[in-house]
This record gives C-alpha cells, sequence and structure tokens, in this order.
C-alpha cells in the first residue's frame, strides 16, 4: 500500500471478501449488530461485483510491430460479428 | 609427368608424385560412386567446432568414414549418437593427406523409426531429464484474468474462434493479439521470440500459444527447443493449445497448462460470466436468509424477556422500566425491520437488473424446491414435514412426489 486511501478492490478480491462475509453470517459465531455491520458490506461487494460484470468493455489489440526502443507498437482490432 | 628421380632406374619408366596417385584414386571414386544410399551403424561420433560432423559407419565386419559437412549437419533435426542405426545418402570421395576414402553425405535418416518422430522423443528424453515437464514448476492460472495475450496465426479459423469464445465467456477481458507465423522456416523463432517479449513488456497475466491441425510436420515449429525455452522461461503462466485432441508436442508438455484444442484454451482461460453471476446470487440469497432467521430469533427473545418480567415484577418502578424496556424492543424491532427493509430493497433493485435470477437458474446448477403436497408449503426445515407426508420436489427439469421416511431436525442457531 503505498497511500492512505483505499483503492477499489480488484473483483477477485471482492469476491474472495464476500465469500468470507457469506461465511461469517452463516457461521453465526458473531453478535447481531456485527452481523448487520457485515451483511452491509457483503451489499457493498455484491454491487461492485454486479457493475464489474455488467461493465464488459471489451479491448483488443493486435501488436504490429515493435519500436525503436523495443516497445509494442499495438493496433485496435474490431473483433468480427459472425455467427 | 616422368622425370629423372634416380640412378639406376629402367629408363622410360614412370614415377607418379603420392598427390598425382591420391588425386586419380580420388577420382576414381568420385566417378565410380557418384551417389549411393548406405545403411550402418554410427560410431566414433565427434563435432569439432568447425560444426562438420564426423563418425564411421559401421556394419558387423567392415567400416566406411563418413563426414556431413556443416550446412547439411544443421538441417538434421534429431541428434546424432553413437549407436544410432542410420540410412545415408552421398557419394564416395578420398581425403587426399591421409588418402582415406569416406562418404560425405548430404541426407541422413534414422532407420526404423520416423526422423521426425525421433527428434521429437530425443527432445522430449533430454528436456523430461532437465526437470522441465515436472509439476511442481507449472505456474497456477489466474482465477480472473485481467490481459490475456493469444500468440497465433493472424489467417485461419484458429484466431477468430478464440475472440468469440474469450469475449462471450468474459467480456471484462483485454486481448493482446500477438501475430506469428505457425509453420515453416523461421517460425517457431517467431514463436519464442513472442513468448520473450510478451514478458518483457508484462503485457498479459495468461499468455496462448497455439494453432490449429495439420501434419507432424506443419505443426513442428512447436517441438522446437527454442520454443520450449520461451516457454520454460516465461513468468507468464503459458496455455499450449496445438492441433487437436490427439496431437501432442514439446510445447504442452513445457506448457504450465495443456489444451486439446485452441478452442478449449479459451475457455480455460477465462472463467463463464454466466456462472458466476448465479453463484453471487446465491451468495445474495444466503446473507439475507441468515440475517432474517437472526432478527426474527432476536424479536422473540426480546418479547419472551418482556413478558416474564410484565408478569413477576408488579412494582410501579419496575412497571415503568418495563415499558421502558417494551418500548426499547418496540423500537429495536421497527428499526431492525426498516433496516432489513431497506437492504431488501435495494437488493431486489440489483437483482432486478440481471437476467439471471431465476430460480430455474439455481435449478439447473443442481438445487431443487420442496413442498407439502396437500398445502404447497415450501419446506425449509425437515420438522415442518412429519412421516408419512407426501412432497414434491421441483427439479430443473420435472418433478418428484415423494412420502417421507425420517425426519432428522436440523441444528439450531444461537440467537
Amino acid at each position: 500500500m503505498n497511500s492512505g486511501e483505499k483503492p477499489l478492490p480488484t473483483f477477485e478480491s471482492a469476491l474472495a471478501d464476500l465469500e468470507q462475509v457469506v461465511h461469517e453470517l452463516e457461521d453465526g459465531q458473531i453478535g447481531l449488530e456485527a452481523a448487520l455491520a457485515r451483511y452491509e458490506t457483503g451489499v457493498k461487494l455484491l454491487r461492485h461485483c454486479y457493475s464489474f460484470l455488467n461493465q464488459a468493455e471489451q479491448r483488443i489489440q493486435m501488436v504490429s510491430g515493435v519500436d525503436a526502443s523495443g516497445q509494442p507498437v499495438l493496433k485496435p482490432v474490431v473483433p468480427e460479428t459472425s455467427p | 609427368m616422368t622425370m629423372f628421380v634416380s640412378a639406376g632406374m629402367p629408363a622410360g619408366v614412370k614415377v607418379f608424385t603420392i598427390s598425382e596417385v591420391a588425386s586419380q584414386i580420388r577420382e576414381l571414386l568420385e566417378e565410380a560412386f557418384p551417389s549411393l544410399w548406405l545403411t550402418g551403424e554410427i560410431s566414433n561420433l565427434a563435432r569439432p567446432a568447425s560444426g562438420h560432423v564426423y563418425f564411421s559407419l559401421k556394419d558387423s565386419s567392415a567400416q566406411i568414414a563418413a563426414v556431413i559437412w556443416r550446412g547439411n549437419a544443421a538441417r538434421l533435426r534429431f541428434q546424432l549418437k553413437d549407436g544410432l542405426e542410420v540410412v545415408a545418402r552421398g557419394h564416395l570421395s578420398s581425403y587426399a593427406p591421409r588418402s582415406q576414402y569416406q562418404i560425405q553425405i548430404d541426407q541422413l535418416l534414422p532407420k526404423g523409426v520416423g526422423e521426425l518422430e525421433l527428434a521429437f522423443q530425443q527432445l522430449k528424453a533430454k528436456l523430461s531429464q532437465r526437470g522441465w515437464f515436472d509439476p511442481e514448476r507449472k505456474k497456477p492460472l489466474p482465477r480472473f484474468p485481467r490481459r490475456i495475450a493469444l500468440v497465433t496465426s493472424p489467417t485461419g479459423a484458429v484466431i477468430r474462434d478464440m475472440l468469440r469464445i474469450l469475449l462471450r465467456r468474459w467480456p471484462a477481458i483485454e486481448i493482446v493479439f500477438y501475430p506469428v507465423a505457425v509453420q515453416g522456416e523461421g517460425a517457431a523463432r517467431e514463436v519464442a521470440q513472442a513468448i520473450q517479449r510478451l514478458n518483457q513488456w508484462q503485457s498479459a497475466d495468461v499468455v496462448i500459444v497455439g494453432r490449429g491441425g495439420g501434419s507432424m510436420e506443419d505443426l513442428w515449429s512447436f517441438n522446437e527447443e527454442v520454443v520450449a525455452e520461451a516457454i520454460y522461461h516465461s513468468r507468464i503462466p503459458v496455455i499450449s493449445a496445438v492441433g487437436h485432441e490427439t496431437d501432442f508436442t514439446i510445447a504442452d508438455f513445457v506448457a504450465d497448462r495443456r489444451a486439446a484444442t485452441p478452442s478449449e484454451a479459451a475457455e480455460i482461460a477465462v472463467p463463464d460470466r454466466q456462472e458466476v453471476l448465479s453463484s453471487l446470487t446465491a451468495s445474495q440469497r444466503r446473507m439475507t436468509a441468515v440475517l432474517m432467521e437472526r432478527i426474527k430469533k432476536a424479536t422473540q427473545y426480546v418479547n419472551q424477556l418482556a413478558q416474564r418480567r410484565a408478569l413477576r415484577l408488579p412494582l410501579e418502578r419496575l412497571r415503568t422500566l418495563q415499558q421502558l424496556l417494551d418500548e426499547k424492543a418496540e423500537r429495536l424491532q421497527r428499526g431492525l425491520r426498516r433496516y432489513l427493509e431497506g437492504q431488501t430493497r435495494r437488493l431486489q433493485q440489483t437483482a432486478a437488473r440481471l437476467d439471471t435470477l431465476s430460480p430455474l437458474n439455481v435449478l439447473r446448477r443442481g438445487y431443487s424446491l420442496t413442498v407439502i403436497e396437500s398445502c404447497e408449503t415450501l419446506l425449509r426445515a425437515a420438522e415442518k414435514a412429519t412421516i408419512g407426508t407426501r412432497i414434491v420436489t421441483q427439479l430443473a427439469e420435472g418433478k418428484l412426489v415423494s412420502r417421507v421416511e425420517e425426519v432428522i431436525a436440523g441444528a439450531g442457531k444461537t440467537p
């Protein structure tokens, strides 16, 4: 962590956190108030996961060459919408 | 050439120089055997720095010196070694400095086994010996990759199929397509270089290398050591997908994961969005159900407590306290209910946006719903049924009607 600000979790870690919340709630070891707080966290994680899955921003690039400094020259590709 | 060599020799005798004889013998040999096929076993193999290869070809009773010049030697796909039975084509000549006759080979094939087959077996044995195929050194694939690199031919169905499958299963993906030649001269080097550069650029968190089906000759690039090396040294996990189900290449053995076909590689590389959505929905349901149950139990407990105190403590002061407690209990109940309703509404709004919330999806994944046949009450707890009750189980496909044989109560939850 390089700054005090909390970055948005990756999908993978959000999903892992959500699974942990569900597990804790089902386990029933935490108090009611804590359970409510965990539930709220779970709802936030769910919303994050859903919005990630719905963003669906596809990006396809093709390596069309290598520039003088050895870095890739990328050009966007539009996928064919064949049946 | 005749010349005066020594006194005492008969006049007119022809005296040869060594070089003359050596060169005439060489010419005779070359004229007599301009091209021949020869079979035998390799022995005394030597590969000096010049790149030429020297050895003897022998059978049980004779041997002939053999040489393969550098250019031809570089084209050999399999490894030469002593004891290997081979068939050679070449011409006979003589090495003048030692007047040793030899076969100069321009084509060499292993005996009894295909050239490519032998090369494949040799490289496989060598890399296996080095531990390059060990399962312990295979890197795990990321569960939710963000960028996938595809190293394959820009033409043909393979790239189209992979893109289609990747985008269908996991739309939130970035794809870097690195086009390469996948067969013919130089193809192996192109594939290897692509893998190296993708590593250098850190362009992806998983790489798929592959091509469609073809002959062993067509797939050969993926059996070359340079490709094996690139895969072995890749820090990015590599999925190898070459040809069809039955084609195994060296690349497949070195890769972190082998896919039977390029399409399968695309399916392995990314999760399925629909399945992930279904599991999210299930988590949402489970979370809500557990919380509802706990709130119900907490409410009952508070009510019980309030009633008991009302019966046993008639004193005014205690009545006041009791009233206070009742109010608090009611407020807690109201508060919880309001909170829960709010959360449920938010969940429903999220859920409404998804087309996957149908209980049919849940059923399709193997869950089922059970109701009591007579009153159609949904069964959530075993105690709600009694022995002999007819119950109807709704499956994804059809229903089952059964009679309860035994009731096993579930473990109670703490309030």
